[in-house]
């Protein structure tokens, strides 16, 4: 404390300087609400449809926007459960009415119903994932592989990269012709031991990924398509078009090196069919169906009739 | 009793009547085949092809078809010519809505035990129909089944309908333009007559191993007679006899035909000729209730019954705008 009192005598000079230490104002108003509102957590805007419808979607209208920009190529829409694909590609010449009509109201030109059976397509399969691939490429589920493998006829795969972190932006697509995917006699019982498995059955082994399943010795990043690096967050002109480019030369007759620096070559004859295969196709399955139905039913019948 | 909603009544009022139009849509693309036959209203079916070999084709519209395939069945019944002779019953379906899982045709199990083929549209594009080949029919049929099944299968898809013109892909394979039902029919009596599979004239898809269920009678096609329409059915029989013989006998220039938008507009209509026009001829629209009150033949019909007791403490008066 002050032994010489210093401190003392500088309050004491305070207090005689303000003779009138209080205003004759009133008191100032202080407010007691809180300076900021607490932050109410608002939800996540989250779509109401499934990744996969999400994903399906870009893809059609992206390459039908493509299309009507060009004025070349058609995508059609094929059954969910169809065992060759869920779109094909097929040739098509829009008129300038049909692009006009698809920017403003996106409306599709022609859909698989007008189109007359001999036509020949290109069945496309599309697979996407929440989760991202890495470099080995995306795996195929038990479910998928079986879808893939009722049908001899070759087909394009399309792989989505970035999966759910990939749903806003035009990312890398890894498209694979499907006669490059060889699974092995042991990767085949894997995939069929898997899907017969009930709920409560634990899977026997990892489903292969899609480099473990390629035959051609290269990789999936081989197969890369769109992979625009750093500038796939820009803006894009024109999303997808190497994709587009590469399902207008699959639907020409000449063939063509793909992947684009390898030296296989494709013969784009044995990825068209006609559309009268894809409807046929399409009936076997059904019939398959029913008569699975029919023969449960009438098992059960004939139980009764014999007793 | 108020509805729940004010339209309610009208939204199903729409929706139940949807199909009469697309099934008169049908019978008017195939009306020039000579095979075809179309059921009296509340039938099991909605039509049959002709399928017995070497028959010739009918003549006259769908009503004198009715009539004769009527008539021969009865005077024929249990010879060898009614053994012979092949029906194959269909019917028409269809669906309101331009979604794909949603155009799923339901039938049911009675229904299904007889039917041949089904006949599909989607008011989405009526230009279009499918034909569903139905494998379930069964030789002896069990007693009154009314479970509802599925016709075809049909899945939600993962793109918007416009992307796929709002008929469903699922059922593109059996479906083929309007005007092609025509060729179809006859594809399939040809099938039934063991000339082949049924191919679709349109998609090319060949149908193997499938041959149509055909009956000999044609009981499915008129109201069967535990149902409330069956004497109502007998009583035009008996109207239509009587035309008939005005007609032949006493040269009266008055026909009586089946309404060809069933089941909803009227029981019956009477054809008489225009006066001013040769081409046209008038129709008048006729309502038939049967009385159940015994009279004299004296009576002046002073107390005739206008309305009907219905469930829930209703009742349902004849001729309003709504009920027929």
């Amino acid at each position: 404390m002050d032994t010489r009192g210093e401190w003392v005598h500088k309050v004491v000079d305070i207090i005689k300087a303000t003779p009138e230490p209080r205003k004759s104002d009133a008191r100032p108003h202080r407010s007691t609400e809180l300076l900021e509102q607490p932050e109410i957590p608002s939800r996540l805007p989250l779509s109401d449809l499934h990744h996969t419808e999400t994903f399906h979607r870009r893809f059609f209208y992206t390459i039908m926007s493509r299309c009507a920009a060009h004025q070349s190529g058609l995508i059609i829409v094929l059954s969910r459960t169809h065992p060759l694909g869920d779109f094909a590609y097929c040739r098509y010449a829009w008129t300038a009415q049909q692009q006009q009509d698809f920017f403003q109201y996106h409306k599709v030109p022609c859909t698989i119903s007008h189109l007359p059976s001999t036509t020949p397509v290109i069945p496309l399969l599309l697979y996407t994932r929440k989760r991202e691939a890495t470099t080995r490429g995306p795996s195929l589920t038990a479910t998928e592989f079986m879808r893939l493998n009722t049908c001899p006829q070759v087909r394009l795969l399309i792989f989505d990269v970035f999966g759910l972190d990939g749903s806003s932006i035009y990312g890398p697509l890894l498209v694979v012709p499907s006669d490059d995917i060889r699974p092995t006699t042991a990767q085949v019982n894997l995939f069929q031991s898997n899907s017969n498995k009930s709920k409560d059955e634990e899977f026997e082994g990892r489903v292969p990924l899609l480099a473990e399943l390629l035959c051609t010795g290269l990789n999936p990043t081989d197969y890369i398509m769109s992979a625009a690096g750093p500038l796939l967050f820009d803006s894009h002109v024109d999303p997808w078009e190497d994709v587009w480019k590469l399902l207008e030369s699959t639907s020409c007759l000449e063939s063509f090196n793909f992947p684009r620096d390898s030296t296989i070559q494709r013969y784009p004859a044995s990825y068209q069919l006609n559309l009268q295969e894809v409807h046929q196709i399409l009936i076997d399955q059904h019939a398959l169906h029913e008569r699975d139905v029919f023969t449960e039913a009438h098992g059960n019948e004939s139980d009764d009739e014999n007793q | 009793m108020a509805a729940a909603h004010p339209l309610e009544v009208l939204s199903a009022f729409i929706s139940r009547r949807r199909g009469t139009f697309n099934e008169a849509e049908v019978f008017h693309a195939v009306r020039d085949s000579g095979f075809v036959f179309r059921s009296f209203e509340f039938a099991r079916v909605d039509g049959a092809v002709l399928a017995t070999d070497g028959a010739a084709p009918a003549s006259g519209n769908y009503t004198e078809r009715f009539w004769d395939l009527n008539e021969l069945v009865r005077m024929t019944r249990g010879s060898v010519e009614h053994r012979a002779r092949k029906l194959v019953l269909f019917d028409v379906k269809s669906s309101t809505s331009e979604r794909a899982e949603n155009q799923i045709y339901i039938t049911t199990i009675w229904q299904q035990e007889q039917t041949g083929f089904y006949l599909a549209t989607c008011p989405a594009d009526p230009s279009f129909v499918e034909v569903f080949p139905n494998r379930f029919a069964k030789h002896h049929s069990t007693a009154l089944d009314g479970r509802k099944v599925a016709v075809n299968e049909s899945r939600k898809a993962m793109v918007p309908p416009s992307a796929y013109g709002f008929l469903s892909p699922c059922n593109s394979s059996y479906r083929m333009p309007l005007s092609l039902l025509p060729q179809a029919i006859e594809n399939i009596r040809r099938c039934a007559q063991g000339h082949g599979d049924y191919i679709n004239p349109w998609t090319g898809a060949q149908f193997t191993g499938w041959k149509p269920h055909a009956v000999c009678d044609n009981e499915s096609l008129a109201p069967t007679e535990d149902s409330q329409h069956y004497t109502s059915f007998k009583g035009l029989l008996e109207l239509w006899r009587g035309f008939r013989v005005a007609r032949s006998r006493d040269n009266l220039d008055i026909e009586l035909e089946l309404v060809n938008l069933q089941p909803q507009l009227a029981d019956f209509k009477l054809l008489l000729p225009e006066l001013h026009n040769l081409t046209h001829r008038r129709q008048v629209f006729v309502q038939y209730k049967i009385d159940g009150l015994y009279r004299s033949p004296a009576n002046t019909l002073t107390k005739v019954a206008i309305a009907r007791n219905h469930r829930k403490g209703r009742i349902n008066y004849y001729f309003t705008e709504f009920e027929r």
